[in-house]
């Protein structure tokens, strides 16, 4: 009778690599089909040479970038470190302020009655429009810019932690209380832990609003990042340095991405269902 | 010997643990729970049984001091009930075992949160994980348990609280017919073990009586105590012993009775 | 009734088809402009209806800067059109485009500011070259400039610095839009302020001090006016016309300033959404000079005017890396998109007129 049920964890370890490979293969393959309509649709004239660029000249482009400075006047490796700082800069005050908060507000009606009304107010705000107060507030500096995406980054912070403590099973709360845990005690030891998967979440979607604030951040006042570097390509009429940005951004947008889901399976892996 | 004289002579020289008086619970004009009066003692493994939607729940709800009372004394120890100062457990009908701890900090949750010292708490998990037989999987989570597994892991952390009281709100009823007759050995022998005070939610009346020392009966809303029934048989008890069966049917009479 | 009923339908009919007919008689050109002085004259001719007994119709499309207005002569959006000097270059240089006229010099409007308490100000004419530059080499040294790079501005920049013996390492340059600057610049943010007309006027009237300019510097700041390549070469005889009625408005631009300053102003808030004082307006006249017919065809042909000004921009460009050194061929090859002949034909136009 007391046979373990331990269920098996993952399939037999061959099969789940070939899976991934195939997954793997097949996610190539249609990103090479993708670039060979790309080129083909350019070579042969079906768009005019100055509306699209090739993928090959973008590449060409792309290779030189990173150890030139011409035309924008930093290499590609320069604009991403300095992208990079600023846009983790404004995610890691987004976390900071927004976890909290939302957990917070979804714990504790005082907070939430406080907060609401002005959250609401300023969520449909877009980042672009503070510009001017963020510029008077904090100066043309990192502060200014990271101020811009902290405002798009924080409110996915705020959105899932609420919802995620909000989805705690009451009754879990019922065995802390029960062992006369207080009402803050519970919050730590069964809320928080509890919103954890929804704060994943919620961390994702919040880099991905960073990453995307970035082109709007960097038009406040920047000489270096892949935002700028967009807009010296608009200003000089060089759309294979524009695409270049835009890849780049794409590119280093899923990196970063990828890298905090692997320290989502680390952190929450005994929730993984 | 008779109903009553059995039962004079188990209420004799016991220490009462919990106290209940005159527990009414009204939901506006509702009266769900109408004047109950009655004591448990330390020690001691209480079933109570009644009809579906008698208002059981209600009642262990305002037990563990999760509901308020209209009127009425719950005491333990002399005091007022107090999760803060007391030790109370309580086992859901759901399973409550915490996902993101492993089975030994789920173990260890209890003691912690009452802030015992910790070579306390890891000697009291140490013992709970031998006596459910969980100790190949005190670093396993709950999602890689079966359900009753999970229900031991729950038994096990309120057991090593060695609480004031245990409260228990059918926790068996999820499981099949096998699983429980096994879990109800297992809870037995562990009660036997820690000696602590239990007091046991069913309708199903063969577990109550295979379970309990003494059976009280609740009737209909507004519920009151309708009847007390000792159950004065050796362990391990056994389903088909006429004595079980007499027992059972005046148990099932009781509570038919309306 | 059904004979009265028919010849109606027969009239009306007639009518609409003599209406159409009429309508396709007339020439479309599509003009590209920006809130600026030199968007002025289309908008001005369609508004005053020069166009009533001509056979060309316009049609006016604003643009809130060059970049935007040279990705739509990509797209073939517009035919003709008045830009800043960067945006007409790159217009030349990717898409082909031809330099036809000067619209303005606009040297003394891309200019550089400090507030009142800048010790830049303690100085005036340091090198004696260029003797309305303000600040010894020391004062500018280090200081924190806010400038909208690769602009005009930018080369306005250049110049005072290079007027000065210094060079762009010596300051610290952080590039930031034009309106972004003023915020930031009243925000105490930023020893130099670096803006063109009207943000400049916006300067004047905070207080701040102007220092330099790319007049004042010996940068030659000259405002094109281009056509889309294909267009030129399809329909010249309607760029010439279209060209005309440009040089009618830039006429009355130089000869009635009064009167241009009151379609200037309608322009600028009627249409652009653009508020400025009185002075501002009197200031856009008075700062920058605009050629008559005369004056544009020597500029255009003469090699030591519009050629050497573009080459000055140009080399500027090619100097800080933001042009190829293949760019700066090509563009020295085409004569920088500089095409005379349409203005000449202006010219022989309205001599015959006589």
């Amino acid at each position: 009778m007391s046979t373990a049920h331990a269920s098996a964890l993952e399939a037999p370890a061959t099969s789940r690599v070939k899976g991934y490979w195939k997954e793997y293969n097949s996610s190539v393959f249609s990103l090479l089909v993708f670039l060979l309509i790309w080129e083909l649709v350019c070579r042969l004239g079906f768009i005019s040479r100055f509306q699209l660029v090739p993928p090959s000249e973008v590449i060409v482009v792309m290779i030189e970038k990173f150890w030139t400075a011409p035309p924008d006047g930093a290499t590609l490796f320069t604009h991403i470190a300095a992208s990079m700082t600023l846009a983790l800069v404004g995610f890691c005050a987004a976390v900071v302020v927004g976890v909290p908060l939302g957990l917070l507000m979804g714990w504790y009606k005082p907070v939430m009655v406080l907060v609401r009304p002005l959250f609401d107010a300023v969520r449909p705000i877009p980042p672009i429009a503070w510009i001017p107060l963020a510029i008077l507030w904090l100066g043309i500096g990192i502060e200014a810019k990271a101020f811009i995406i902290w405002l798009a980054a924080f409110v996915p912070c705020v959105i899932n932690s609420y919802i995620g403590i909000k989805l705690t099973n009451p009754v879990l709360i019922r065995v802390a209380r029960i062992y006369g845990a207080s009402n803050w005690e519970t919050f730590i030891k069964i809320g928080v832990p509890s919103a954890v998967p929804m704060i994943f979440t919620g961390l994702k979607l919040s880099l991905n609003a960073a990453w995307t604030t970035l082109v709007a951040a960097e038009l406040l006042a920047a000489s270096e990042g892949l935002g700028y570097m967009i807009q010296m390509g608009r200003r000089l009429a060089r759309p294979d340095i524009i695409i270049v940005g835009m890849l780049t951004i794409g590119f280093t947008g899923a990196l970063m991405s990828y890298v905090l889901t692997k320290i989502e399976s680390r952190i929450a892996s005994s929730r993984r269902l | 010997m008779t109903n009553q004289q059995l039962s004079e002579n188990y209420h004799r020289g016991k220490e009462v643990k919990v106290s209940v008086t005159d527990l009414t619970k009204k939901y506006d004009d509702l009266l769900v729970l109408n004047d109950i009066s009655f004591n448990i003692y330390k020690g001691e493994f209480l079933c109570i049984v009644g009809p579906t939607g008698c208002g059981k729940t209600t009642f262990l709800n305002c037990l563990s001091r999760f509901i308020p009372t209209t009127r009425g004394d719950i005491l333990v120890d002399g005091q007022p009930a107090d999760p803060t100062h007391h030790d109370m457990a309580f086992v859901f009908q759901e399973v409550s075992t915490i996902p993101w701890l492993s089975v030994e900090d789920n173990i260890r949750f209890g003691l912690k949160v009452k802030r015992r010292p910790p070579d306390e708490v890891e000697r009291r998990t140490e013992q709970m994980l031998e006596l459910v037989g969980l100790k190949k999987f005190r670093s396993y989570f709950p999602r890689q348990l079966s359900a009753s597994m999970e229900q031991r892991v729950v038994i096990a952390r309120n057991f090593a609280l060695n609480p004031d009281i245990l409260l228990m709100d059918e926790p068996y009823g999820q499981l099949d017919l096998k699983l429980r007759y096994y879990l109800e050995d297992e809870l037995i022998r562990i009660w036997q073990e820690i000696g602590c005070t239990v007091l046991f939610i069913t309708h199903n009346i063969e577990e109550a009586v295979y379970l309990a020392q003494r059976v009280l009966v609740l009737g209909q809303k507004p519920a009151t105590i309708k009847e007390e029934i000792i159950v004065d048989l050796p362990r391990p008890r056994n389903f088909a012993d006429p004595a079980f069966v007499k027992i059972r049917d005046h148990v099932t009479d009781a509570i038919r009775w309306w | 009734m059904h004979h009265l009923s028919r010849i109606t339908f027969i009239v009306l009919a007639l009518v609409l088809t003599m209406g159409i007919c009429s309508a396709q008689a007339k020439d479309e050109i599509r003009v590209s402009g920006q809130p600026c002085l030199h968007g002025l004259p289309t908008w001005w001719a369609i508004e005053d209806g020069w166009t009533k007994d001509k056979n060309i119709d316009l049609t006016y499309t604003l643009f809130p800067s060059g970049a935007p207005q040279v990705e739509a002569l990509a797209a073939d959006q517009w035919d003709v059109g008045a830009m800043g000097t960067v945006p007409t270059m790159m217009a030349i240089l990717r898409y082909g485009a031809k330099l036809i006229a000067i619209s303005n010099d606009e040297s003394e409007t891309n200019d550089l500011w400090v507030r009142p308490d800048s010790p830049i100000l303690k100085t005036k004419g340091f090198n004696p070259k260029y003797p309305e530059i303000y600040g010894k080499p020391e004062d500018w040294k280090g200081k924190k400039i806010l400038v909208t790079t690769v602009s005009t501005v930018h080369y306005a920049l250049d110049a005072t610095l290079k007027a000065l013996g210094l060079t762009e390492k010596d300051v610290e340059v952080v590039n930031i839009e034009q309106g972004q600057a003023v915020t930031a610049f009243a925000s105490s943010q930023g020893d130099v302020v670096c803006l063109w007309a009207p943000f400049s006027y916006t300067a004047e009237s905070k207080g701040w001090k102007k220092v330099s300019s790319g007049a004042r510097s010996g940068a030659m700041i000259p405002g094109g006016v281009v056509v889309r390549k294909d267009f030129a070469e399809k329909h010249p005889d309607l760029v010439v016309e279209w060209l005309d009625l440009y040089m009618t408005a830039l006429d009355r631009m130089r000869t009635d300033k009064a009167g241009s300053g009151v379609w200037l102003n309608k322009y600028f808030a009627g249409y652009c959404g653009l508020q400025l004082p009185e002075s501002a307006i009197k200031s856009e006249f008075e700062l920058r000079p605009i050629f008559s017919v005369e004056q544009q065809v020597k500029a255009l042909t003469a090699p030591d005017e519009a050629s050497a000004w573009m080459k000055g921009v140009a080399d500027f460009f090619a100097g800080q890396g933001r042009i190829t050194k293949a760019d700066m061929a090509d563009l020295e090859k085409s004569n920088f998109g500089i095409d005379a002949s349409f203005m000449k034909k202006v010219q022989e136009k309205r001599a015959a007129k006589k």
